[in-house]
């Protein structure tokens, strides 16, 4: 053994511990970095018993990483997304209906009532009559506002559905590429990226992601491949408006695959557009109609002595809360309404006040069928807040899981340092001993 | 397991952050009162209470309905008790005109006194409670009673136009308690009949009371019959006022019953939908305690390091 090869062993040394308080650095530097995943060097002895490193560089180093929570988190975070996004609109379904406050259907059908009653105490007064319609027309109106905004609710989900279409194609494209620069250059950096892309995506809509033998990440949405290593398949909607409310489905472009998005942001707002919300508009549509439809009936019949015949309370052509409107004829002569052939009679206001009594719809009286629409709704948005809840849990436990493995802590980079810091001196110190060893030697000479 | 330095920041957050939701919604359900707020707050309560919130608006519709009719139905009474002592008065001036010492002036004189008692009778069989006429059944805005005068004999009535078994009124003062407010169909003939026992005694009072009292032997005997006829008529008033009087307390007791009703509903309402004080400021105090403790725990161990230890 020359006395040379140990001034390489020194500056092999230094340059290794050189290397790990790169990496310990690199490591503090990042301790904030969302997704970063600490990094490790690899120090091997070498056959001649020296530490070396293959090639300096990132090659040597190597991530921290546990992809079997990556994998779970994936699969765990679209529910997440989808209870998340249930929970925000369907709030906004339950904002739009506005009870229990006084603008709110229910107080507006309550007063509605009401006013039926003080007519039916005095059922020839224009003044009590001038108040029928004008709480028939503030609630005719409050069905129109509800209706509206429920439509217009409907058209924001489904803009932002096409949103999230063009967010997960986005995502789509950059993970394929991400593939193909991975296998190129093997940058820790962009795994941790791909990682961070493949968080989001599976927020928003259900992934299953295998990972092949060269680390490309294959995904697929509802079991139909998106991307397979290096390629990438979009994914595209399909919508048909019918009297104003969407339908839409999901496919794989290029095809005619129908993809079935079942979780996630893309899933919840599917659900909300297609069934959630038609659904709720149908409710209130039927309600309306049938509101209309029984009052009319009843006025009608009572009206059948005037000289035209029977009058209707409402317009005639009633399809749900989106045209309910008052009889036009009220506006300009409020007596036409309830009127009465003599004066004292007040059988016909009366009957009017008794239909909230009366088991029309479903069984249900007019005011229970409504409170139905707005506990159903109130229950969804409960489940939906408690499984957010529930699933932020289980993401957080992951979460754990995963930063405990993957994230940086000071503690121990700076422990690592001190080591690096004294295993460098050492070598520094082997090296200016072996410079006096060579000087003693030379001196010999 | 191993602790990194954002697990430490990420449960703290999550934790501080759970913390701060439960004290806001707590300070929210005590500064509105109301523990149900929105629908999801408590689906079921909300659909019950909305339930009892019907029920108490409704009764409070039959409460306003009632406070209308009471109006109707005491008015309906002061103007019977007046019919009545217009009646009693009657009888009064019959008893001094039966008196054998009278002449036909100072019968004449009573005759014109008992005419004025009419006219004061048409009015308050025609009196209204707030614009509706209250012996006309529903026919509310027509006039029931016209005198009819004798167009020979000024001063003297011989007829009076009355309703014709005018239908009642029935007002609803519960889902299922409709009340007739108004004295209605036959019992209107007994007012009618005031006006005739009157108007006959008017007649027995004037100077050719034989044409029409001729079996009487005396126009003294004549007068006195009438006062038979007074008090059935007074008794039969009398049966219309209690009759009315019993309208008066079942509606009265309905008000009872509706105002109870409604106080009970009310409070298990409250007891549904408000927020127990004592029991949220104790939740708050509790919520702030460990929001407090999770703070000065998080501000401690944060400054502390490894860097505080090296040299």
């Amino acid at each position: 053994m020359s006395i040379t090869n140990i001034i390489e062993i020194g500056r092999r040394s230094l340059f290794a511990q050189q290397s790990a308080i790169n990496t310990t650095g690199r490591n503090i530097a990042n301790v904030n970095t969302i997704g970063y995943s600490r990094q490790r060097l690899n120090l091997r002895q070498d056959l001649t018993g020296v530490s070396y490193l293959g090639s300096f560089g990132q090659e040597a180093t190597s991530q921290i990483r546990q992809s079997f929570t990556d994998m779970q988190i994936w699969r765990e975070n679209s529910l997440l997304g989808q209870y998340h996004t249930d929970s925000n609109a369907l709030s906004q379904v339950q904002d739009v209906f506005a009870e229990p406050t006084d603008s709110g259907i229910s107080n507006l059908m309550t007063e509605f009532w009401n006013s039926w009653n003080d007519l039916s105490n005095d059922p020839d007064s224009e003044t009590a009559k001038i108040v029928v319609r004008d709480k028939a027309v503030q609630l005719t109106n409050g069905f129109n506002r509800v209706h509206d905004e429920l439509m217009n609710h409907q058209n924001q989900i489904h803009l932002e559905l096409g949103d999230k279409v063009n967010q997960i194609n986005d995502a789509i494209e950059q993970i394929a590429s991400l593939n193909q620069q991975i296998i190129n250059t093997d940058d820790h950096s962009l795994k941790d990226t791909r990682a961070l892309l493949i968080d989001d995506l599976s927020q928003m809509v259900n992934v299953s992601v295998a990972e092949t033998a060269n680390g490309e990440l294959n995904i697929a949405i509802g079991g139909m491949v998106v991307i397979s290593g290096q390629e990438s398949n979009k994914i595209k909607m399909e919508s048909s408006q019918n009297n104003g409310i969407w339908t839409s489905q999901i496919e794989l472009e290029g095809t005619q695959n129908i993809i079935d998005i079942t979780s996630g942001e893309l899933g919840s707002l599917l659900k909300l557009q297609n069934e959630t919300i038609p659904n709720t508009i149908n409710d209130i549509n039927t309600f309306a109609k049938q509101f209309a439809d029984t009052l009319n009936e009843i006025h009608v019949s009572n009206t059948t002595w005037m000289e035209n015949g029977g009058i209707s309370f409402f317009n005639q052509e009633v399809t749900g809360a989106g045209d309910i409107s008052i009889n036009q004829n009220f506006l300009d002569d409020a007596n036409l309404l309830g009127a009465v052939e003599d004066d004292g009679d007040a059988s016909f206001a009366q009957s009017m006040f008794n239909i909230q009594n009366e088991k029309i719809l479903d069984n249900k009286s007019f005011g229970e069928f409504y409170t139905g629409i707005i506990s159903n709704i109130g229950s969804k948005v409960n489940e939906a807040n408690y499984l957010t809840d529930a699933q932020s849990l289980v993401l957080n436990k992951l979460e754990i899981q995963r930063l405990s493995v993957s994230g940086v802590s000071l503690d121990e980079e700076m422990t690592h340092m001190i080591q690096y810091e004294q295993a460098y001196n050492a070598a520094a110190k082997l090296v200016s001993t072996v410079d006096e060893m060579i000087s003693s030697i030379l001196s010999i000479v | 397991m191993r602790i990194s330095e954002n697990m430490m920041t990420n449960s703290i957050l999550k934790g501080i952050n759970a913390n701060k939701s439960r004290m806001n919604e707590i300070q929210q359900q005590l500064s509105s009162g109301k523990r149900i707020q929105k629908s999801s707050d408590d689906p079921f309560a909300f659909a019950k209470s909305a339930r009892f919130k019907s029920i108490i608006e409704r009764n409070d519709q039959y409460l306003r309905s009632i406070n209308m009719s009471l109006g109707f139905v005491e008015s309906t009474q002061i103007h019977l008790d007046d019919i009545n002592s217009i009646i009693q008065d009657a009888k009064e001036k019959a008893t001094q005109g039966a008196d054998d010492s009278l002449n036909s002036e100072n019968r004449e004189a009573i005759a014109q006194e008992i005419s004025s008692m009419l006219e004061e009778l048409e009015s308050i069989a025609n009196g209204n409670f707030d614009g509706d006429f209250v012996f006309n059944g529903d026919q509310v805005n027509q006039k029931p009673f016209q005198l009819v005068e004798d167009p020979d004999n000024p001063g003297f009535y011989i007829g009076i136009n009355s309703p014709d078994n005018p239908e009642g009124m029935e007002r609803k003062f519960g889902d299922h308690l409709n009340i007739q407010i108004n004295i209605a169909g036959n019992d209107i003939q007994n007012i009618t009949q005031a006006f005739n026992d009157l108007i006959n005694l008017q007649n027995t009072l004037s100077e050719d009371w034989e044409s029409n009292f001729s079996e009487f032997e005396s126009q003294s005997s004549a007068i006195s019959s009438q006062i038979d006829k007074l008090d059935l008529a007074s008794e039969n008033i009398l049966k219309l006022s209690t009759k009315i009087g019993d309208v008066h307390s079942r509606i009265t007791l309905t008000e009872q019953q509706l105002t109870l009703t409604n106080m009970n509903l009310s409070s298990y309402m409250s007891s549904l939908e408000d927020v127990d004080m004592a029991e949220a400021i104790l939740h708050y105090n509790s919520e702030e305690m460990a929001y407090k403790v999770a703070l000065q725990a998080t501000s401690n161990m944060m400054t502390t390091s490894l860097m505080d230890y090296i040299r």
